[in-house]
């Protein structure tokens, strides 16, 4: 047997890879059948929605659908991004990985991105699913709401994968990375509710502890983009780079955090 | 250079119970040096620090004091890394994945070329006898399989440095002698293979030196090409060496 090159180990080559079997592992694991699901409770609630409300029937599906959407987007991705490392430790296959010339946080970033290249596959494959059929029960047409409420969605979901993966990391429980990822979901859609009880409140601690829950969950409001529909020639792109730059800026903040704690961990 | 150098190495672990840190040994000023080319066999009892010796030469656990060595790269290290091949006791693998897909993961972490990845899969699946197994899925592999295929990831980067932790435990007799005839080849390309075992009839048949370590302390180091009956020997040596004494002819 010859001695193989072995080539030079550059910072961040061990990502692809990573991030590639990420994406093997859920396509051949049983979570695309929640896809099945999707499809199965929007053809239901399409035929059920376009015989009780015949003249709004295609507003009533697609915020159904979009609804939807969000959820079962959000829960795959929550759940895919708190056990993934949280199995791999369990069932010690991080060993093998643990003894390559691999950097830690290689491995974190590998299996965010290969989590969110799934749930952009998904998204796509259930916003395809609701679009035929609208089509196929409505005289629905295409509109820029729908496109950037399905934006929105895939934006959140760049924080909130961030959210779960550094959670199981800093919590080792899947229960409760899962709970935190999902409260941090939760408070991070009542945002300026937060801020406004912490204005009102009178008692400094529970003022602080608001304060403090506005400024570090992520702003999930913000990604509201058909909010800021209206203006006749579409959506504005700085608008929508600012809050794609928000939910990176998020994202990287709780990756490093995530990191850190990985790379003090033993296994 | 000695290939594996360990220096006063201690590992104590905590565990905490109601708040209350509780802690024990995992090894304690453990010092060793295996040469370049050498099979070196870690014999113990269970739980006498065998796999977290291992651990820490690999950059798993983290020693509390001391230091660890591969050639002169200090653990852990990604340099390091790339210079050792590991194969866990009892390992698991990505039961979606077939064995050419799993060897050739593994050999792009490792930083194979692709133009030699290819190549390289198919001399290591001939080697482990695989290669008519190559696209089946892991999960519908035998334990022996699963071991060789174990082998095979180790073995995918070329490293001089080999680690077994407790390969033949849970092995049919079968899978036991596909095992040490693997060692006995890799021994035979001068590779330098470290492996902990509690079988003291398969340690012999492979290893140059033994070390014997009870309690996370290296006690005795022996070697069994200095002994003539190597079997009976070393099983006399441990046992007097890991049981309290007077009880040893109990056994």
């Amino acid at each position: 047997m010859e001695t193989c090159s072995v080539s030079g180990r550059k910072n961040g080559v061990n990502i692809l890879p990573i991030a590639e079997y990420t994406i093997m592992e859920n396509i051949r694991s049983k979570i695309f059948y929640i896809l099945l699901l999707f499809i199965f409770i929007m053809a239901g609630s399409s035929l059920v929605f376009s015989s009780l409300a015949p003249y709004t029937e295609a507003r009533v599906i697609t915020d159904i659908g979009l609804a939807c959407i969000e959820m079962f987007t959000l829960m795959t991705g929550i759940f895919a991004a708190v056990n993934l490392v949280l199995q791999e430790i369990e069932n010690r296959t991080i060993y093998l990985l643990m003894t390559r010339p691999l950097h830690r946080w290689e491995y974190i970033i590998g299996r965010y991105l290969g989590v969110l290249v799934i749930l952009c596959f998904n998204i796509i494959t259930m916003l395809s699913v609701l679009v035929l059929l609208l089509k196929l029960t409505t005289s629905w047409t295409l509109s820029p709401m729908f496109i950037w409420s399905a934006v929105a969605i895939f934006f959140k979901m760049i924080i909130i994968v961030a959210v779960a993966l550094t959670a199981s990391l800093v919590f080792t429980s899947s229960i409760t990375a899962m709970a935190f990822s999902f409260l941090t979901w939760v408070l991070g859609h009542f945002s300026s509710e937060l801020k406004l009880m912490a204005e009102r409140i009178q008692s400094f601690l529970a003022k602080g502890l608001l304060y403090l829950l506005y400024y570090a969950i992520p702003n999930f409001q913000l990604f509201n983009l058909k909010d800021k529909l209206g203006i006749p020639e579409g959506m504005p792109l700085d608008i929508v780079s600012m809050v794609l730059l928000y939910g990176l800026i998020y994202a990287a903040i709780f990756l490093v955090i995530g990191s850190l704690f990985f790379s003090k961990k033993e296994f | 250079m000695p290939a594996v150098k360990v220096e006063n190495l201690t590992k104590i672990y905590k565990k905490r119970y109601f708040l209350k840190p509780r802690y024990s040994v995992g090894i304690k000023n453990l010092n060793l040096e295996v040469e370049e080319g050498e099979t070196f066999g870690l014999l113990g009892l269970n739980g006498s620090g065998k796999t977290t010796t291992i651990k820490l030469l690999l950059g798993l656990l983290f020693a509390d004091s001391g230091q660890a060595f591969i050639y002169d790269h200090k653990v852990p290290d990604r340099k390091a890394s790339n210079l050792v091949g590991y194969l866990p006791e009892a390992p698991y693998f990505y039961r979606y994945l077939s064995a050419q897909e799993i060897i050739d993961f593994y050999g792009r972490l490792s930083g194979v070329l692709e133009q030699d990845r290819q190549k390289k899969i198919d001399e290591i699946l001939e080697l482990v006898n695989l290669t008519n197994n190559r696209h089946k899925r892991l999960a519908e592999f035998s334990k022996g399989m699963l071991q060789r295929v174990g082998i095979a990831q180790a073995l995918i980067h070329d490293p001089k440095i080999l680690f077994f932790d407790e390969l033949i435990t849970g092995l049919d007799p079968v899978g036991i002698t596909e095992m040490r005839s693997l060692v006995l080849r890799l021994k035979e390309r001068k590779k330098t293979i470290f492996l902990s075992s509690h079988i003291i009839s398969e340690i012999v048949k492979v290893c140059d030196r033994v070390g014997i370590i009870k309690e996370g302390e290296l006690v005795k180091i022996v070697d069994l090409r200095q002994l003539k009956n190597k079997d009976a020997e070393l099983e006399k040596i441990f046992l007097s060496t890991v049981m309290p004494s007077g009880q040893e002819g109990a056994s």
